[in-house]
């Protein structure tokens, strides 16, 4: 009995990996998140669930802790945006008039993007985004589709000194 | 499920769109029709003789074989190469400039629907893992022979002036104030909570009540029975109140699913009806009599359609794809001739032409009401292209509503989604998607008059409801919103700053399932215009010659 109850515990912890496809449903102040896998579908919860949210229709693998009839994810991977092509993720950094990913690992990757693309994203420089394209001999990534994540971070504004 | 063949006999013999019911055997294939990935059109010739020809060039994407479109950004170059012809062209990007469309007011409707659909999505979750189907119980009231100013007592045979039905979460008492039966056979039982109101409600439930005959007709139903007459009573119940609970003021009408469901269903009211809610007319500047009727057509889709859907046996078939319920729901308010309550959506979407989605994720705010506005473009020109084979000579010809059955109705029985439905994937393989961007620009723009004139939308008209409201789309219209107020759009117009030559490729990004126009002029003999995008996406070029 004890032995059931503890293999019970275990069960209940453990981690919970699904496959799928990802929907957005409820409000956008209170919105849910799906992943529809084969056969089955789990909502989406926790700190990660609204970048997930930003992958609407692509196919991903999230990982999480069951918590109710919802999985708490604290990770995700995406395995698909197209054509089975994997994009990359990082962080939208600006170096000087022009912007590269920076994922985590050794330098950034600079980004291959036209004038009008770079100036709408300039702006998202600190944002979390994933990019999908083909890696050139200079190393740039050329950059043929793109979404953002999470926005980037507003900075506090320093609050003037009264006299 | 497909209709049993004797009904399908009985609804065709007496329903007034009867030529229509070969369309519910669906010509275009429904779920048997394989989803296969399109081809995308990535160049675009065009031929000049004077050099003073003028091309609509459009780039525009689709969901492919996606029931919608993800949340991403597609970067694409246009470019002529090295062509000596291309020498001096002016490529000038058009935008839409219009109205001013009240998306503030718009925001809790949004948000109450997109609610709506998380409740849904609970309950299917729900359903599912406890292995159950959707199934019909015995009927709240039965059908009963009463008078006009009672209903059947919930649970017996006997008449009653008063029903207790839940409503945001409180029990309330509700007087009958009548039935009213239009001259097209529908019958609508009206309640209220403010009974010295009655005469009032009572007429614009008539107008509902031919309003929702016309939805009915269009998805496939001739009468408002079996599942969608959740209560057996014979009648669709229209509660009015001004007591919507937590709900902001500005939501006009509402339906709830939970009406519909068995007790012990994730999210039922325990009403087990066919109900839909309507706030009391002079509630807010808001709630007119137009907005109400045009508002109740809306949700009367979204009643039936979750009846019709859920009588597919499956919860997982319950669920449409957001932007296409949403957009078939703004659609009937059109159809209806009550379209004036739906006229935000377009002037939003024609606002923000470049930035919007037909098929996108659904964020709400303006983002979800542009998304609706585009979702109608499409769905009521795939209707004016059929009407006008027809012989439909403008937007309230009765072709109109014989099309949309045909094309509408096998939507109800599919078990694909959005666009996979076979009508979208149809539309994208046949071109009807592209002329339908191009009908944005061309249909009555006097500076399109080389533009063919059989790809466009019907001409708009007033709508036969004698409320000084019009019928059809058309993106250089004034129409009368719901407020009687004039909306003038103004159409997709070019914005000169963007004139830039092609001296080098234009780079630009498209939002997914979004278009964009460009208006190229002063080339010489043949230019080939190339599209490079993303190879995995259904990203497009098209350029037909305007003026």
């Amino acid at each position: 009995m004890l032995t059931l109850a503890i293999a019970l515990t275990l069960a209940a912890t453990d981690p919970v990996t699904l496959i799928g496809t990802v929907r957005v449903v409820g409000p956008a102040q209170d919105r849910g998140v799906q992943v529809e896998g084969e056969g089955k579908t789990m909502a989406v919860t926790g700190e990660l669930a609204e970048e997930v949210a930003q992958l609407q229709s692509f196919k991903v693998e999230v990982v999480g802790f069951p918590a109710k009839d919802a999985l708490d994810v604290r990770e995700y991977r995406i395995i698909d945006v197209g054509g089975g092509m994997k994009p990359f993720v990082g962080m939208l950094e600006r170096t000087g008039d022009r912007l590269a990913l920076r994922d985590g690992e050794a330098d950034a990757i600079p980004l291959n993007i036209g004038a009008r693309t770079l100036a709408k994203l300039l702006p998202m420089a600190g944002a979390k985004v994933w990019v999908a394209g083909t890696k050139l001999l200079t190393g740039e990534l050329k950059v043929t589709k793109y979404g953002v994540l999470r926005k980037p971070r507003i900075e506090a504004q320093p609050v003037p000194q009264g006299e | 499920m497909r209709v049993p063949m004797l009904r399908m006999l009985v609804i065709c013999a007496a329903g007034a769109l009867a030529t229509a019911c070969g369309g519910d055997s669906d010509p275009a294939g429904g779920d048997d029709k394989p989803l296969t990935p399109p081809t995308p059109q990535r160049t675009a010739k065009l031929e000049f003789s004077t050099g003073d020809e003028q091309y609509l060039v459009t780039v525009w994407s689709s969901p492919g074989i996606s029931e919608a479109s993800p949340a991403a950004d597609l970067i694409y170059e246009l470019n002529t190469g090295s062509s000596a012809n291309s020498t001096g062209l002016s490529v000038r990007r058009a935008r839409a400039t219009v109205t001013s469309a009240n998306v503030s007011a718009w925001a809790a409707r949004l948000a109450y629907e997109q609610g709506r659909r998380d409740g849904i999505e609970r309950l299917i979750a729900t359903m599912q893992a406890e292995g159950r189907t959707f199934t019909r119980v015995q009927a709240l009231r039965a059908a009963c022979a009463c008078g006009d100013d009672q209903t059947c007592a919930p649970g017996s045979s006997a008449c009653t002036n008063t029903v207790d039905l839940n409503f945001q979460g409180s029990k309330r008492s509700f007087t009958v104030a009548g039935n009213v039966t239009s001259v097209n056979g529908f019958k609508v039982t009206v309640l209220t909570d403010q009974p010295a109101q009655a005469e009032g409600l009572l007429s614009i439930a008539d107008q509902f009540a031919a309003a929702a005959k016309t939805v009915a007709q269009v998805m496939g139903q001739d009468e408002h029975s079996g599942v969608l007459d959740r209560d057996d009573s014979g009648s669709i119940t229209v509660v009015f109140t001004n007591n919507f609970g937590s709900l902001d003021s500005s939501i006009v009408g509402v339906f709830e699913f939970g009406d519909f469901l068995d007790e012990g269903q994730s999210g039922a009211t325990h009403n087990r009806a066919d109900i839909l809610w309507a706030r009391l007319p002079g509630a807010s500047p808001s709630v007119t009599n137009a907005s109400l009727v045009g508002t109740l057509a809306h949700e009367y889709q979204h009643l039936a359609s979750f009846a019709l859907r859920s009588e597919m046996g499956t919860p997982e078939a319950v669920r449409e794809t957001l932007w296409l319920d949403e957009g078939l729901s703004h659609t009937m308010e059109d159809l209806t001739g009550w379209g004036g309550s739906t006229v935000d959506a377009y002037a939003a979407a024609l606002e923000s032409w470049d930035n919007a989605p037909f098929a996108g994720p659904n964020d709400g705010g303006s983002t979800g009401l542009r998304q609706r506005g585009r979702a109608y473009m499409l769905i009521r020109y795939l209707i004016d292209e059929a009407a006008r084979s027809k012989g439909a000579i403008n937007a309230a010809s009765s072709q109109v509503l014989t099309a949309a059955r045909e094309l509408i109705a096998p939507l109800y029985k599919q078990k694909r989604r959005g666009f996979q439905h076979a009508l979208f994937q149809s539309a994208r393989s046949d071109g009807r998607l592209v002329e339908q961007l191009r009908a944005v620009y061309t249909s009555g723009n006097a500076d399109a008059a080389l533009a063919n004139a059989a790809e466009q939308y019907l001409p708009v008209a007033a709508s036969p409801r004698g409320n000084d409201q019009r019928i059809g789309f058309g993106a250089y219209e004034t129409y009368v919103n719901a407020r009687g107020q004039q909306v003038p759009f103004g159409g997709p117009t070019v914005d000169d700053s963007n004139d830039g030559g092609v001296s080098a490729p234009i780079e630009d990004s498209l939002i997914a399932s979004g278009a964009r126009f460009y208006l190229i002029t002063g080339g010489e003999g043949t230019v080939t215009l190339t599209l490079s995008a993303d190879e995995n996406t259904d990203i497009n070029i098209d350029a037909v010659k305007v003026k």
